[in-house]
């Protein structure tokens, strides 16, 4: 057994006395050390016996009969070095293995238990979290000392005392997050009408209101809802508490405002022909620019394929003059018929020196949010692909204009789709991925690409394969629809010779292991199954709506067809959607 | 070419961030416009809220306060008292990017109409979906997120209706506009970039400041042009909403506090008025005061 290189002690809090002999066996069997078996109804001061009490700098706490891993020592290890290198040592006060994550507001859970066994992927590093479950916490005691933090004597319970814990630390501006290192079997079932209790008794209720002002905490058990006061909406000058999750906005991304900046390459491959709209994008970096200066710094690069020759020169000195504050290189285009835009890329990735450094690939007639740069920090890593959303517009433009003369935005892609290009179809646009460049450059290397239109598609599933993926449901990037758009071609014959040519070599070189695509053949067969049915039941009972998926990608922002079925047909289609989607999603890349 | 505009934006320790990376380099940047003056309204009325330079480019900045917290009617009343602009000025607010030729369309549109009381620039890139005529700009009602104002009008008006304190006090405006025969116009050619808002929506873990002080004033701005029978619809149709009891209650009894307050007044609208001005003054549902294009 490894012992953990830092100084941790373990604990174990029972509730049952019968279970400190079964704890102290496994501890010798599994040669997890000395443990702490601490006996008590109410774990909130249990807890603070620790932060009080605890010899080490950390201190490991479990619930009951939770089953650890026998390399435990490597498991903390690896929770306590992640935390140190992504917030800093002395920023962060506790990380669990189960909760509800800051940025995305999903449900991350790193155990086995009798309601999931699925087995989660990595969460690549510490996710700064809203909620923490209290199965198993790992304390920064030196932090929590330095700082004060305890918990308040007026409180009693066992479920939530890990929620006051992080809202003492967050208070104190330390964060707290999830960890996949801290993986568990939990085999006890949850007691949700206990939680009820404790949440909606007066206490927990009062201790709450009395700093912030939210009526509802999302748990992973559900929404905590509570009965607050509205006095700081008659008089904010008065009523002074915060909001708990703009606390914790405020708090993570200060975690990040010291760090090393990182640098944002955008690549907007053109030619030059759309001149107003490389304004408007050019407005939005600039937009961007002004207000990421301490956190991140924007780049540009235009990639220019095929311009008009008479007018290219002339077009390019007026960028470079008119965005003169912007840092603008300009690729290298000697033009290329066959692939340009493929081509484009590479001349654009050759201008960029800095490997450990990100790019984002954004149409010269799409926009990037400047709001969302100022969030960027928190989740680029060298190691990870991220995805935004984007919100897509029906433009008009009119000449002379460097903004659309009428615009109405029609929806909006969802990161949450990201799992999905797995079924042949691309969902994500290149705009709402910001990929490191060393993976890029990677895949350059090592794969022809030897197509044109698609090659978005065919990069993101070659990198997703090979990388993390983090989806934020954050939008970062406005996609125009005006008329003219490339991927409004009626002939697509260009497009299926280049998709044709992709995905033969991702096929070719193995990029999807075979065990996925067999999944996602078995899944698309189901649903193609179930569609002839609900197409059978609706010829004969037209009287529910039910959505169907599409199985193609007729047009880029279509809204889902509806047809009429019967509506228990609907409910077992959804059961069915929902379930095949979640698989999917956490066999092959995780929430 | 503009002389010099007058800009009036208030702000806290908040928001002055955003004053000073997006709208003093956009105001900066404003093209056909010889010298802007920026006048920061501190609302809070403690203390100094801005620390910069007392000029960038051709705008002059400066900090003016009531020395009192203030709402946004009261502040930009103030402002106007204090400053005393010549022909016009433009209220904004602090997380507004204007495009380098927002503040001449402006210009150039109200001192094309001598009729304009009120010209508003067009949001960009979540436009709003309210209604405008495509060949005189006519518009129910002026976003004052930024919004160009005449001043004869303001002062002829005596400005913002100081009891809304925040939120609503624009509709307000424009629609006392309409009474007094000014028109309020939507400039198609005027951009401001304006990227929060409602499109980042809510959470629903909380309520905000505006969802609490429309709703109050939703009911006040009906009574204050339609009498009882104004309030009475308002208070019905937000009692129709989502919202939980304690939150309407606490709305209807907000808005009691001003109506005790307020003079025996008739209410704006008379029934001729009510007729003439039936396509600009309208209320089509629970604070919708236009039809969404």
């Amino acid at each position: 057994m490894m012992q953990p290189t830092r100084s941790c002690s373990l604990y174990r809090f029972i509730r049952d006395e019968n279970l400190r002999s079964k704890i102290l066996e496994w501890s010798d069997k599994y040669g997890f050390g000395p443990i702490n078996v601490l006996k008590g109804h109410n774990f909130y001061s249990l807890l603070n016996d620790v932060i009080d009490n605890c010899p080490d700098e950390y201190a490991l706490i479990s619930c009951n009969d939770l089953i650890w891993p026998m390399g435990l020592g490597f498991a903390l290890d690896g929770a306590t070095g992640g935390a140190d290198r992504e917030f800093g040592p002395e920023k962060w006060g506790v990380i669990g293995n189960c909760g509800i994550e800051y940025f995305s507001q999903k449900p991350l859970r790193y155990l086995r238990n009798v309601s999931s066994t699925v087995i989660p992927c990595s969460s690549a590093k510490p996710r700064p979290a809203t909620f923490l479950d209290p199965n198993t916490l790992l304390l920064n005691i030196s932090n929590l000392r330095r700082l004060g933090i305890r918990l308040p004597a007026s409180l009693q319970g066992v479920h939530l005392h890990a929620l006051a814990l992080i809202m003492e630390c967050y208070k104190k501006g330390l964060v707290s997050a999830v960890d996949s290192h801290l993986y568990v079997m939990d085999l006890a079932e949850f007691d949700h009408p206990q939680f009820r209790k404790e949440y909606s008794g007066a206490e927990f209720g009062n201790y709450v209101s009395q700093s912030f002002i939210n009526k509802t905490i999302k748990t992973n058990h559900g929404p905590v809802n509570l009965s607050n006061t509205i006095d700081y909406l008659t008089d904010p000058r008065k009523d002074k508490r915060l909001d708990y999750y703009g606390l914790i906005d405020k708090v993570v991304q200060n975690t990040y405002i010291e760090r090393p900046k990182k640098i944002v390459t955008v690549v907007t491959r053109t030619m030059l022909g759309r001149m107003n709209q490389l304004f408007r994008l050019l407005d939005s970096i600039r937009i961007a620019a002004l207000c990421c200066g301490d956190r991140l710094v924007l780049k540009v690069v235009l990639a220019v394929n095929n311009a008009d020759p008479q007018t290219r020169e002339a077009n390019i000195e007026t960028l470079l003059s008119k965005y003169a504050d912007l840092d603008i290189s300009v690729s290298d285009s000697a033009n290329d018929k066959q692939y340009p835009r493929v081509y484009a890329m590479k001349n654009a990735l050759s201008l960029i020196r800095d490997d450990s450094s990100f790019v984002w690939f954004v149409d010269d007639d799409d926009f990037i949010y400047p709001e969302a740069i100022q969030h960027l920090p928190a989740f680029l890593s060298d190691d990870s692909i991220f995805i935004g959303d984007s919100a897509i517009f029906e433009e008009k433009w009119e000449e002379g204009k460097t903004f659309p003369v009428k615009s109405k935005r029609v929806g909006t892609y969802k990161t949450d789709q990201y799992h999905e290009c797995i079924m042949g179809d691309n969902k994500i646009p290149v705009c709402s991925i910001i990929y490191p460049v060393a993976v890029i450059k990677q895949i350059f290397e090592k794969f022809r690409f030897l197509g044109d239109y698609t090659e978005d598609y065919a990069l993101y599933l070659v990198a997703s394969c090979s990388c993390e993926i983090v989806s934020i449901p954050m939008l970062i990037a406005g996609i125009s629809f005006h008329g003219a758009n490339t991927i409004l071609e009626k002939d697509r014959t260009h497009w299926h010779h280049s998709y044709t040519a992709f995905i033969s070599e991702i096929v070719e070189k193995k990029v999807i292991p075979s065990w996925v695509c067999r999944f996602a053949r078995e899944k698309s067969s189901e649903i193609a199954r179930l569609q002839a049915q609900i197409k059978e039941i609706s010829n004969r009972q037209p009287h529910a709506a039910v959505i169907i998926p599409e199985t193609s990608h007729p047009q880029p922002y279509q809204m889902p067809q509806k047809r009429w079925i019967g509506r228990r047909m609907e409910q077992s289609f959804r059961r069915f959607r929902k379930s095949a989607w979640r698989n999917i999603r956490v066999f092959i890349f995780g929430d | 070419m503009a002389e010099v505009v007058d800009v009036f934006c208030s702000v806290s320790s908040k928001e002055i961030g955003k004053v000073r990376s997006w709208l003093i380099p956009s105001l900066r940047d404003q093209r056909q416009v010889s010298r802007i003056s920026l006048h920061l309204i501190n609302y809070t009325g403690v203390g100094r809220i801005y620390d910069g330079p007392d000029r960038v480019g051709k705008v002059t900045i400066r900090e003016i306060s009531k020395d009192t917290p203030c709402g946004f009617g009261e502040a930009h009343n103030f402002a106007f008292e204090k400053v005393a602009p010549a022909d016009y000025f433009l209220v904004i607010n602090p997380d507004v990017y204007c495009h380098e030729d927002c503040i001449f369309e402006l210009v150039r549109t109200v001192e094309s109409n001598r009729s304009a009381g009120l010209v508003e620039a067009r949001q960009l890139p979540f436009e709003h979906p309210k209604e405008y005529e495509e060949s005189t700009g006519h518009t129910p009602w002026a976003s004052g997120s930024c919004v160009f104002v005449r001043s004869s009008f303001f002062r002829a008006t005596r400005g913002f209706d100081e009891n809304f304190w925040m939120y609503c006090e624009d509709v307000d405006l424009s629609w006392r506009a309409w009474l007094n025969k000014y028109e309020v116009i939507h400039c198609r050619d005027a951009v401001a970039y304006h990227f929060t808002g409602a499109h980042y929506q809510y959470r629903d873990d909380r309520f905000y400041l505006e969802q609490f002080w429309c709703a109050r004033n939703f009911i006040y701005l009906m009574y204050k042009f339609w009498g009882p029978e104004g309030e009475k619809k308002a208070t019905r149709l937000l009692k129709g909403t989502w919202y939980p009891e304690d939150f309407k209650s606490e709305a209807i009894r907000s808005f009691q506090q001003i109506k005790s307050k307020m003079a025996d007044e008739p209410a704006l609208l008379n029934l001729t008025s009510r007729m003439v001005y039936a396509n600009k003054i309208k209320v089509l549902g629970y604070n919708v005061y236009h039809v969404e294009r």
